[in-house]
């Protein structure tokens, strides 16, 4: 099962999109208190790609993010990561599946308290018991600045270095997506600048593909592609939009002020 | 504010349960003793009660109960014919009160260690404590009354023959009658009732009594009569009112059972002392989670003695909820102890439950203490909560600063140095010095409990260091979240510590006892076998020293006989008398002064004194002091020498002559044989025991048997002793428990978070596991090393009694296995919950 999921090729070098989903649809509870969070969704990113997904809280947005990425199981639909199919698979290979293939970077409270910056960065491999790659390590500690200060403990980091941290973190393993959860949700709009242009960084020399949630327009700005949640279905999807444009986009889709 | 903190507490009912059960169980514990001793106390009155029902006052001796060692002054039949003839007295019967063995169907004595198996005379209705069952009253020789109990388990009925041995070799008597003794159980007690000149007859009291019972006319009151009667009687014998002397005698039983009883209280005090960990990691916990509450409520203007009191006023409530609840408890531990007494052969007489109001103070008392001082360290961190950290979002982790270390690294120091030296710089008697180095004990294990916190730092690392290399980043995650919150990893590992340390001193010290008899035994006795009851307390009947002498194999015998008296200033002490002329042939002394020849030069008014009363009276050879004898009579004597033995002459030794004629009847306790040189022993053996098959209850043991004997005795105080301390390790396992849940529930994001970046639920297990592990071992190792500590501390104070010091191998890494086991099973429940982690819901969790 396990195999399927790898696929014949990398995620870096495979052809085809990184991620695709079809008519995704999750629905929660039952009865009268039915909720349809996502109500068929077929979205595809490809590889090196840029997205950022925007809509208001209880568009779907964090759902699709979630089903994306393996962390939840769809009603109906299905996913496929690197071209294999996730349906059908249980907690502990989708649990294997994010260690290697899928990066991560939360909002807040990213890193363990207990271990120091670089350990932070191999936590993920060390858990699945894999090797790791020294050059690539030195490369991701010297891309995102905090070679100096890879022993300091996360409590001795200021909140950008935290993000930057985890972000070398989400890249550690070569994953085939990285996705983002308002990664600058907590940070002041300078380090807001630093964290998105790493991530653009990465897209441009490493050829990542990052899937980022926001309702930040600035934050949307840097992506290659916009998609507009509503209701539980893509309302549009936008490339090489300003955050000007993004903002009036959102007007326009009466997104704004819901966000 | 106490609508505030009344919600709080339905609000974390949870967790307020968990604090409230450490307490529960501790309180249960100590009540459920209370109300124990208070039963066995009222069922013994009544059982006393019953048995001087009717008579208005008892003559007795001053020392009451007819027990093995102790036995009752004479009375002359004279004077109850002289208190018959006084004004007042409607009647006056003399009545025998001694020892009677019941053969069973099986042909075995019916015996029941610490049950008396009562030998008595019948007396009339009108003193009458005899109910009748079945049958009639004994009239003539060959007749006896029977207790029910005994009729009803071994199927005897009115006309049946049973055997029966008093101080004669086993006879055969006819059932008269089944009777009861009034109302109460007798618990495992027997009585076998004769007629009086029956009793007297086997008993060889021709024309004496052991207690009178005496009835007043109408009008006359109790007080009147005492003081009537009181001038007819001799210095060893007192006058009581019925109710006084049923007082006294279940008194003097009570105090029999009281090492035992003490015992259990001092483990229920130690299970609330165990609790008060639990007690205080869990309010840690809430209180820091609480942290922006109470920086809000500060900010919105309490003042911090408002949230002191809060606090402590949650505390309270749970202390007396839980206290209340232990109560409870308590009743149900009764019954347990009960059985657990009944499990080592000690069944008791029973009636209902006794609940006195000084339990449920002791009980509620003890409980609130112990709930509200252990969380007066988290309730005063409490208020330092400035209103300001209500909006800063994060706290950096709170270290203990270097200034702190130091003051608890010196306390720490300062506790154990004086634990150290009180616990070795004891004199005067055992019980003194052991005294002396069990407060020095504590005071060392309250030092290793105040270092802890700072130990713990380092210890984790070695500990967890197997862990890290086996389950590389998972394992160092584990030590590193134990070490993480050091205070409350240090706490829970404490419990555990002291219960498991506790277990071991226990076994290293009755190991130590064991080896110090044995080696007393193999150095004193010569004999080739020693002649004891086989319940290890009656008396052996005196015609079996005729029995053995005549045996064509047998070089010597030499009897010993036993009564309680003191010495100088010596608390209590066994007494006993031997014959200096034939005593050397079947024991050596170990003269610690003085020689062999104090022995055979032995005179009427000359003792010879164990090392330890001794010390306790401070004696030595030369010193001449009064002995004074349970009854009151005092006598002058000269101390002739200084001996060893703690297993079988633990006071002092006089000539038989002076002993029987001062002590009122002594009890024959042990017969030593000695085998002419060459004699098959085995064969001897098996002489002895034909020769004392008339005798049964009495046995005839080999030198390795007496030593078996000792040891089992010492095993099943120790087996009653492991019982209670596997429920204080039980409670440290719920306390490892407990944390586990708590820190799980803090970490709930970051377990996500785990989970999120390719962590299996399997993974999530083992590292929960591990956790537990490391706080498990912690305590285990922590536990191992202040037990053996402990117990050398004790047995070098005992050094001087031969109590010797010997590391138990196989039951130490009993122990470290049993630790680690407890740490497994203690993650049993937590880590299956993290593993099941909801990872939405956790990483959503902020």
């Amino acid at each position: 099962m396990l195999r399927d999921v790898r696929g014949p090729a990398d995620g870096r070098s495979g052809r085809g999109p990184a991620l695709y989903c079809q008519h995704l649809i999750k629905r929660y509870g039952e009865g009268e208190t039915i909720v349809d969070a996502l109500r068929g969704v077929s979205v595809s990113f490809p590889r090196g790609s840029f997205t950022a997904i925007m809509g208001p809280s209880g568009s779907g947005k964090s759902t699709l993010m979630h089903l994306l990425a393996g962390l939840d199981h769809p009603t109906s639909g299905n996913v496929w990561l690197d071209g294999s199919s996730l349906d059908g698979l249980d907690d502990t290979e989708l649990t294997r599946l994010r260690r290697t293939r899928v990066g991560f970077v939360f909002q807040s409270l990213n890193l363990i308290p207990v271990l120091t910056a670089e350990e932070n960065i191999v936590l993920p491999l060390r858990i699945a018991g894999e090797e790791i790659d020294q050059g690539w390590l030195e490369r991701l500690l010297s891309a995102v600045g905090i070679e100096n200060r890879r022993h300091h403990l996360p409590s001795e980091l200021s909140g950008g270095q935290q993000q930057r941290v985890a972000i070398a973190r989400a890249m550690m393993s070569r994953p085939s997506v990285v996705f983002a959860d308002e990664p600058t949700g907590n940070l002041d709009s300078q380090t807001t600048e630093v964290v998105l242009a790493l991530l653009r960084r990465a897209v441009d020399e490493f050829s990542q593909t990052i899937v980022m949630v926001t309702h930040d327009p600035l934050a949307a700005a840097h992506a290659d592609r916009i998609l507009f949640l509503h209701d539980g279905l893509v309302v549009r999807e936008a490339e090489g939009l300003s955050a000007p444009e993004i903002l009036d986009s959102m007007k326009t889709l009466q997104l704004v002020g819901m966000a | 504010m106490t609508s505030y903190t009344l919600r709080n507490l339905v609000a974390r009912r949870q967790r307020a349960a968990m604090t409230a059960f450490a307490v529960l169980l501790g309180v249960s514990m100590i009540s459920g003793t209370y109300i124990f001793i208070d039963t066995i106390h009222s069922a013994f009155r009544e059982l006393f009660s019953d048995a001087t029902n009717g008579s208005t006052v008892i003559v007795s001796s001053r020392q009451d109960l007819a027990t093995s060692v102790n036995a009752p002054a004479k009375t002359h039949v004279r004077l109850v014919a002289e208190i018959r003839s006084l004004p007042g007295v409607s009647g006056a019967e003399g009545e025998i009160s001694n020892v009677a063995t019941i053969i069973g169907r099986n042909g075995k004595p019916i015996e029941n260690t610490y049950a008396p198996t009562l030998g008595l005379s019948y007396v009339p209705p009108q003193f009458g404590h005899f109910t009748f069952v079945a049958g009639s009253p004994p009239t003539g020789p060959g007749e006896v009354v029977i207790d029910q109990g005994t009729a009803e388990a071994q199927g005897f009925s009115v006309g049946d023959m049973v055997s029966i041995v008093t101080d004669q070799p086993s006879q055969r008597f006819r059932i008269t009658g089944i009777a009861r003794l009034g109302s109460a159980s007798l618990g495992g007690a027997t009585f076998a009732a004769f007629s009086l000149a029956t009793a007297q007859s086997l008993y060889l009291e021709a024309g004496r009594v052991d207690q009178i019972a005496v009835t007043a006319t109408k009008g006359t009151s109790s007080a009147t009569l005492i003081s009537d009667i009181r001038p007819l009687l001799s210095p060893e014998l007192v006058v009581r009112t019925a109710q006084s002397q049923a007082d006294t005698e279940a008194a003097g039983i009570a105090d029999r059972l009281g090492i035992l009883t003490d015992g259990l209280i001092a483990f229920g005090f130690i299970a609330v002392f165990l609790g008060a960990f639990a007690i205080f990691n869990t309010f840690s916990m809430t209180i820091a989670e609480r942290t922006g509450e109470f920086a809000l409520l500060r900010a919105v203007g309490a003042t911090r003695r408002q949230i002191l009191d809060s606090v402590l006023v949650e505390a309270a409530t749970i202390g007396i909820v839980a206290s209340l609840l232990g109560l409870l408890g308590g009743l149900l531990a009764a019954v347990l102890i009960r059985t657990l007494f009944g499990a080592i052969g000690l069944s008791l007489p029973s009636t209902g439950i006794t609940l006195q109001a000084h339990t449920a103070e002791i009980g509620v008392g003890v409980g609130l203490l112990v709930t509200i001082s252990a969380t007066l360290v988290p309730a005063l961190r409490a208020t330092n909560v400035a209103p300001l950290q209500a909006l800063r979002e994060h706290q950096a982790p709170r270290s203990t600063s270097r200034r702190a270390a130091w003051l608890q690294s010196a306390l720490a120091l300062a506790l154990f140095a004086a634990g150290l030296i009180l616990a070795l710089t004891g004199s005067g008697s055992a019980s003194q010095r052991l005294t002396r180095s069990a407060v020095g004990a504590g005071a060392i294990v309250l030092a290793l409990v105040v270092v802890s916190p700072i130990v713990v730092k380092r210890m984790v690392r070695v500990v967890g260091l197997p862990l890290e290399r086996r389950g590389r980043i998972l394992g160092r995650l584990a030590w590193e979240n134990t070490a993480r919150n050091s205070t409350r990893t240090a706490a829970t590992a404490s419990s555990l510590m002291i219960g498991l340390a506790l277990v071991l001193f226990v076994t290293v010290y009755a190991n130590g006892l064991r080896a110090s008899t044995n080696r007393i035994i193999d150095r004193t006795l010569l004999a080739d076998f020693t002649i004891q009851s086989s319940d290890g307390t009656s008396p052996i009947p005196p015609a079996t020293v005729q029995a053995v002498t005549v045996l064509p194999e047998v070089q010597a015998v030499a009897s010993l006989t036993s009564a309680e008296g003191r010495l100088g200033r010596s608390g209590l002490v066994t007494a006993d008398g031997v014959d200096p002329s034939t005593f050397g042939q079947v024991y050596t002394f170990d003269w610690v002064q003085g020689s062999d020849a104090a022995l055979v030069n032995l005179l009427p008014g000359d003792v010879l004194v164990e090392q330890d009363t001794a010390r306790s009276a401070h004696l030595s050879v030369g010193d001449r002091i009064p002995m004074t004898t349970e009854t009151g009579i005092q006598s002058m004597v000269t101390v002739r020498g200084i001996y060893r033995d703690q297993a079988l002459l633990q006071g002092f030794v006089l000539p038989s002559s002076v002993f029987d004629r001062v002590f009122h009847q002594p009890r024959l306790q042990d017969v030593f044989v000695k085998l002419d040189p060459g004699t098959n022993v085995a064969a001897a053996g098996g002489q002895l025991t034909q020769a004392l098959r008339p005798f049964p209850g009495v046995v005839a043991r080999s030198e390795q048997q007496v030593k078996t004997v000792v040891g089992s005795r010492v095993n099943s105080v120790l087996a009653l002793f492991y019982a209670l301390l596997a429920l204080a390790v039980g409670m440290s396992l719920l306390g490892i428990v407990n944390t586990l849940k708590l820190s799980l529930h803090e970490r709930t994001r970051e377990l996500g978070m785990l989970r999120a970046l390719g962590m299996t639920p399997g993974q999530t297990r083992v590292l929960i596991r591990d956790e537990s592990i490391i706080t498990a071992a912690l305590g285990a190792i922590a536990g191992v090393v202040l037990g053996v500590l402990l117990a050398w501390i004790v047995t070098l104070a005992l050094a001087g009694d031969g109590v010797v010091f010997a590391v138990p191998i196989v039951q130490v890494l009993g122990l470290l296995a049993l630790g680690l086991l407890a740490g497994v099973l203690a993650s049993v429940l937590p880590a299956r919950r993290a593993a099941r982690l909801d990872v939405l819901r956790a990483i959503a969790q902020e």
